[in-house]
């Protein structure tokens, strides 16, 4: 080695291992400080929201939260001015100003400080955790409560137990949901002058946010005060001879008070007494013999200028429904000796609710809606029978428990128009044979799932319009996805359809054979 | 000659701890700029920071592909105008799709012509006929399109109970003809 090119040598020697560590450095700090460690925080809200996950970046000690996330938790808005490199976030009339790489919040005549700056990633504000437990609460006037052993940030009424009530009207009253956050007993007090007392020992909320005047309805207002170890509900009415009942209902837990004002909920009969005022036990029995399956009315969906679903190569599910209800029917009629009629014989459109009145006008004992599956996701497939749900969501329980309030419900955005009568018990007609119409669909489709290699979807309840009103046992069958490439090749096969219609008639030879001849 | 070599040594391991913190630089970047949103005409970009408008973030409700079930993304919408105006962003932001995982489950033609929030928490949606003549079709397809909505508006603004559906002023009776849209859906009933 020449010594002239030592010296430069010795200074490379000199000073390159200390850049190496720099640089290390500089690579660990990048790596730690913008890792996201994949953890979330759960929020729960009191203001009736659902609660949620949100990502959390642990740098170093600290967390950051995103401050859109943090915004939306407090309903919050956010304004950026990338030359101050401030951030305004509002809330009704308070604002916090936060600054980029610092520490401080401005919010009204207070400045707050944070353990840590707040920074910039992938153009998101990211804020330290202590932002949403400590400083936009006070900022905000809203309180938040940290708990750092399970990671979970309670926000708004942070001691409450009840939800802000929700109210439902129904054409007889008004339904209140009080939506608790643990199960909670209550115990009603009918017999008071000014209304109807609620006490729910062990319940914790801010008063005035569950106290409430109403605009509609029968009861003025709903007021609530903290007594002892609990909380005391006041539902004021505006006439006094009212009835209330109260159910509890699971998942959320959920406390729900009818108050009506009383009288036979059951809709009286009109003169005529056309099949849909018969009950369904007058309907199920009215032989002297028992129930027998004599007419059944197939409802080949969609038709005319409705193609209903449609295949990547064309098939259209009106014309599919077609055929297999035309089978359906043909097999029912030469195998089962069963009457069979279709709501459509050719390609046209018949308005939906006319198809189920069809069916009502000919006394048949069963209808059943032929469909395809559709979806956006070319991937889904199967086949599924639906039968008529009530109110979506209900518990069957509680649905038991409340048949004349299910009346009330089904009717209640008609409010109490005298028109709207027919339509109540247009609904009622099908919720009847909701177990019936649940057995039915039970039946045909594990009689599908013996024929068809197709994934089996299962039975599924839906609020359906081609259903509605229907008096007798109904279901709507969807025998595969028209938008999926190897299901829309099987229902264009002879062969697939054939296994399609005996799945079909199979189930309904079954329920023919548990009901007939019931009492 | 001893240290030379150390310096080789040295050097390569520089070179290669560089090298792989900068591949480790460019690949979390090109994982998360998939994850962020394009720049949208109308709305801020999705997430990032936006100069002088002033946002707020809400939660929508997309197909989850290859399962019947929802996935949720933190959107940022214009805010202002109220409740009826911001749910009217978030369901036109609905419509135009994820920015990350899922699917659409509204057809990206759909337009919102009008929206109204009355005294009792129902919000009148008022959809153009696109949302129809657009759709896909189906009781699956039917129903993500419907519960999408519901609870993509329950999320986000706890004002809103209900939603009825209206297609160009006149009442909705179904969207693809099997569910039943004629009264007011309940946001509690689709969580
Ligand atoms: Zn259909």
């Amino acid at each position: 080695m020449k010594p002239a090119g030592k010296k430069p040598g010795v200074d490379r020697r000199g000073s390159w291992p200390h850049l190496a560590r720099v640089f290390l450095l500089l690579i660990l700090l990048g790596m730690a400080v913008s890792d996201v460690n994949g953890e979330d925080i759960r929020v729960v809200y009191t203001d009736g929201r659902e609660q949620e996950k949100i990502p959390v970046w642990e740098v170093e000690e600290a967390l950051y939260l995103s401050v859109n996330d943090v915004g939306r938790v407090f309903r919050a808005t956010k304004q950026w001015n990338s030359e101050t490199r401030k951030m305004v976030v509002r809330s009704g009339d308070s604002r916090a100003t936060l600054t980029l790489e610092s520490r401080v919040v401005l919010a009204g005549d207070e400045a707050y400080q944070l353990p840590h700056p707040v920074r910039m990633r992938s153009g998101v504000l990211q804020v330290p955790l202590e932002l949403a437990t400590g400083v936009l609460p006070r900022a905000f006037g809203q309180s938040a409560d940290w708990n750092p052993s399970t990671g979970t940030l309670r926000v708004g009424d942070v001691g409450a137990n009840i939800a802000p009530l929700r109210f439902k009207r129904l054409p007889r009253g008004v339904r209140t949901v009080l939506t608790l956050s643990e199960p909670l007993e209550y115990a009603m007090d009918p017999e008071t002058v000014r209304g109807f007392r609620m006490f729910l020992p062990g319940a914790k909320a801010d008063p005035g946010r569950l106290s409430q005047t109403l605009r509609r309805g029968i009861i003025r207002r709903v007021s609530a005060t903290s007594r002892g170890d609990g909380m005391e509900i006041l539902f004021v009415p505006d006439r006094s001879d009212l009835q209330a009942r109260v159910i509890t209902l699971k998942d959320p837990d959920r406390i729900v008070v009818d108050i009506t004002v009383p009288g036979d909920l059951d809709v009286p009969s009109p003169p005529l007494k056309p099949r849909w005022a018969l009950s369904p036990g007058e309907v199920l029995g009215r032989d002297r013999e028992g129930w027998k399956l004599e007419l059944v009315v197939i409802d080949p969906g969609h038709g005319g200028i409705d193609c209903g679903a449609r295949g990547s190569s064309g098939l259209e599910e009106k014309e599919v429904v077609l055929d297999v209800a035309h089978c359906l029917a043909d097999m029912l009629e030469d195998r089962g000796g069963v009457e069979v009629v279709l709501t459509r014989e050719r390609d046209e459109f018949i308005p939906l609710r006319q198809r189920t009145e069809m069916a009502n006008a000919l006394d048949a004992d069963l209808f059943i809606s032929i469909h395809c599956n559709a979806s956006r996701e070319p991937g889904a497939s199967g086949f599924e029978v639906y039968f008529q749900s009530l109110e979506m969501g209900e518990e069957e329980e509680a649905v038991a428990e409340f048949e004349n309030a299910v009346l009330a419900l089904e009717g209640e955005t008609h409010g109490a128009d005298e028109g709207d009568l027919p339509f109540i018990l247009w609904d009622l007609a099908q919720s009847a044979f909701m177990s019936e119409s649940s057995d039915l669909a039970d039946m045909m489709q594990a009689s599908m799932d013996r024929r068809l290699s197709t994934r089996n979807r299962g039975v599924k309840q839906a609020n359906f319009i081609v259903l509605r009103g229907a008096h007798m046992p109904a279901v709507l069958v969807e025998g595969a996805f028209a938008t999926n490439e190897s299901e829309e090749a099987l229902l264009k096969s002879p062969h697939f359809r054939g296994l399609l219609v005996e799945g079909l008639y199979d189930g309904v030879m079954e329920f023919r054979a548990r009901y007939e001849g019931r009492k | 000659m001893e240290n030379d070599r150390r310096n080789v040594v040295l050097w390569v391991v520089v070179a290669l701890i560089v090298m792989a913190g900068v591949a480790a630089v460019v690949v979390r970047d090109r994982t998360r700029d998939r994850e962020l949103p394009r720049q949208m005409v109308e709305e801020p970009v999705a997430g990032r920071v936006s100069e002088g408008v002033e946002t707020r973030s809400v939660i929508l409700f997309f197909a989850a592909g290859n399962s019947d079930g929802l996935v949720r993304e933190f959107r940022e919408i214009i805010a202002g105008g109220g409740v009826a105006a911001e749910a009217k962003r978030t369901v036109i932001a609905l419509a135009r799709g994820p920015l990350a995982n899922g699917a659409p489950a509204i057809p990206r033609e759909t337009t919102v012509e009008g929206v109204f929030l009355d005294s009792e928490g129902c919000l009148y949606l008022d959809l153009g006929r696109e949302l129809r003549a657009f759709h896909w079709g189906g009781v699956s397809g039917e129903w993500m399109t419907i519960s999408s909505i519901l609870r993509t508006l329950g999320a986000s603004f706890p004002e809103i109970r209900s939603v009825r559906f209206l297609e160009e002023g006149h009442p909705m009776e179904t969207l693809t003809g099997h569910l039943d849209l004629t009264r007011r859906l309940w946001v509690d009933d689709w969580r």
